[in-house]
């Protein structure tokens, strides 16, 4: 009976999980079959799942196609972590839009992936390598690396045993490379990435520490890699990384 | 057994629901206690499903508690309804930013309140509200401008009953002045020494899709001047609206 419960409250999970994971970035609705095929799901589970989903406001219907719901952006907001560091962050990030004129990423670590908390894009039109929300790889990200640079032992073993994806021809997938530079970003205090995550885009990326000196976050700035100007943005890069950390402390200080 | 072999996935989704409104609702950080409190769930199931959404990351663990975690932050990213009306109402508020300096907020209508879905901090500290904030329908200048072109009568009703009769005409009063002027205000309703100025969005039927809002110092905020640029951004916000559609 027990394992039973157990196994169907997961169920359920999961199938709500397939289905909010059917819908990607790009926010084009989908129809119910549609959803079903991408959830890998049943046509009647999905439509069941959806009504109840569209009741609490989870999804949205607008005809025949479904959408994500206000409730999901409602809780989204809600979340802590990306919201507190963003409010913190944004004229940081803003000065080194500014000061670059790159596009200025803001992103945290989430297992093998960053998930991007706050972008500001440049004037330029600099095709977007995340939007908000969205997630890159660690490994083949300046924005990954500036963080994993700083990660203990045992996670960046955890990252490697998974085996390093080549997102372009130009993505490190040999783990001693990959530990090289780990070691040389620590030196220099900035991460760098050529065209590894993305054809004809580079970027440079520091880590932002929290006042125990763990790393929280990663910032950078990313743009169209033949026009890209590493000397123009790598100081400016840690410069924002380190007055974001500063920020961090003195407010982990201040009388609230 | 049959019966409940074919209800317990309804059940099973209606409580996972009814975990994360009461973490919506707390704000902060909430216990497993609290939760079984406030849901009427035994304390057992609470703490198993929590579990289930600690490990898909709808949930994290926080402060011997749990709060909203990462994935509903990816989700809620990418909703139709807030990134539609980011990518069209951003020009608009940057105009009207610089024409008034003021906290600017767009928000749609849930249930008796409004829900913020982009802020623009002015010169308003603290900003009385931000992105995924409620405000309550009855007092603000968002609330009131939806409410004055309203299709959905059972909201309409439910905030009337609760007012004293004497309160339900001039707030009917104020509905109807809205309705020909476009722009409703709250003078000090909400927040105190705050001024709120806000417009409809509308759809090509004329039912509202949005609203737009400058709130600002009473000392500062002069609605003879503010309604206008606020009346005029809510237009270019449902031209640009239309637009996109088409």
């Amino acid at each position: 009976m027990r394992a039973a419960a157990d196994a169907d409250s997961f169920g359920v999970l999961d199938r709500m999980t397939a289905i909010f994971e059917a819908f990607d970035q790009d926010d084009r609705g989908l129809r119910i079959s549609e959803l079903a095929a991408r959830a890998a799901l049943p046509k009647s589970t999905v439509s069941r799942l959806v009504s109840t989903l569209v009741r609490q406001g989870y999804l949205e219907r607008d005809g025949p196609v479904i959408h994500l719901g206000l409730r999901l952006f409602e809780l989204g907001q809600l979340a802590e972590e990306p919201r507190e560091l963003r409010a913190i962050a944004l004229p940081a990030i803003a000065d080194l839009r500014n000061g670059t004129g790159e596009t200025a990423y803001l992103a945290i670590r989430d297992a093998h992936e960053m998930v991007c908390i706050a972008i500001m894009r440049s004037h330029a039109a600099t095709p977007l390598t995340s939007r908000i929300g969205g997630r890159v790889p660690v490994h083949a990200t300046a924005l990954g690396k500036a963080m994993l640079a700083y990660s203990e032992a045992g996670e960046v073993e955890a990252i490697l045993a998974e085996g390093l994806e080549a997102r372009t021809r130009q993505t490190i997938v040999e783990p001693e490379r990959l530990l090289r530079q780990l070691s040389d970003i620590r030196r220099d205090r900035l991460a760098v990435e050529r065209e590894e995550f993305a054809d004809d885009i580079s970027g440079v990326a520091s880590a932002v520490f929290s006042p125990t000196g763990a790393p929280v976050a990663a910032i950078g700035v990313s743009g169209r890699a033949d026009a890209f100007d590493f000397d123009l943005c790598a100081p400016a890069v840690r410069t924002a990384a380190e007055a974001l950390t500063r920020r961090l402390s003195a407010r982990s200080t201040s009388p609230a | 057994m049959r019966c409940a072999q074919r209800r317990e996935p309804v059940s099973v989704l209606d409580r996972i629901i009814a975990i994360l409104e009461v973490v919506r609702e707390a704000h902060g950080s909430t216990t497993i206690t609290q939760l079984a409190l406030a849901t009427d769930i035994p304390k057992s199931t609470v703490s198993r499903l929590v579990g289930d959404l600690v490990r898909r990351r709808y949930l994290v663990r926080a402060d011997g508690g749990v709060a909203i975690g990462l994935r509903l932050f990816e989700l809620g990213a990418r909703a139709s309804t807030p990134r539609r009306l980011g990518v069209a109402a951003l020009p608009v508020l940057a105009e009207l930013f610089n024409a008034t300096g003021e906290h600017l907020n767009v928000a749609v209508q849930e249930g008796n309140d409004m829900l913020s879905v982009i802020s623009v901090r002015g010169r308003l500290r603290p900003a009385p509200s931000r992105a995924g904030v409620r405000v309550p329908s009855v007092t603000t200048a968002l609330g009131k401008a939806v409410l004055a072109f309203t299709d959905d009568e059972s909201v309409l009703r439910g905030i009337l009953t609760d007012l004293d009769p004497g309160s339900r005409r001039l707030f009917e009063q104020e509905l109807a002045g809205v309705r020909s002027s476009e722009v409703a205000i709250d003078r000090c309703e909400t927040f105190p020494g705050v001024i709120g100025v806000a417009s409809p969005v509308l759809s090509p039927e004329r039912f509202p899709l949005a609203a737009i809002s400058v709130a600002g110092p009473a000392a500062d905020m002069d609605p003879a001047r503010i309604g206008p640029l606020v009346r005029h951004a809510a237009l270019a916000l449902t031209h640009r609206l239309a637009l996109q559609v088409a």
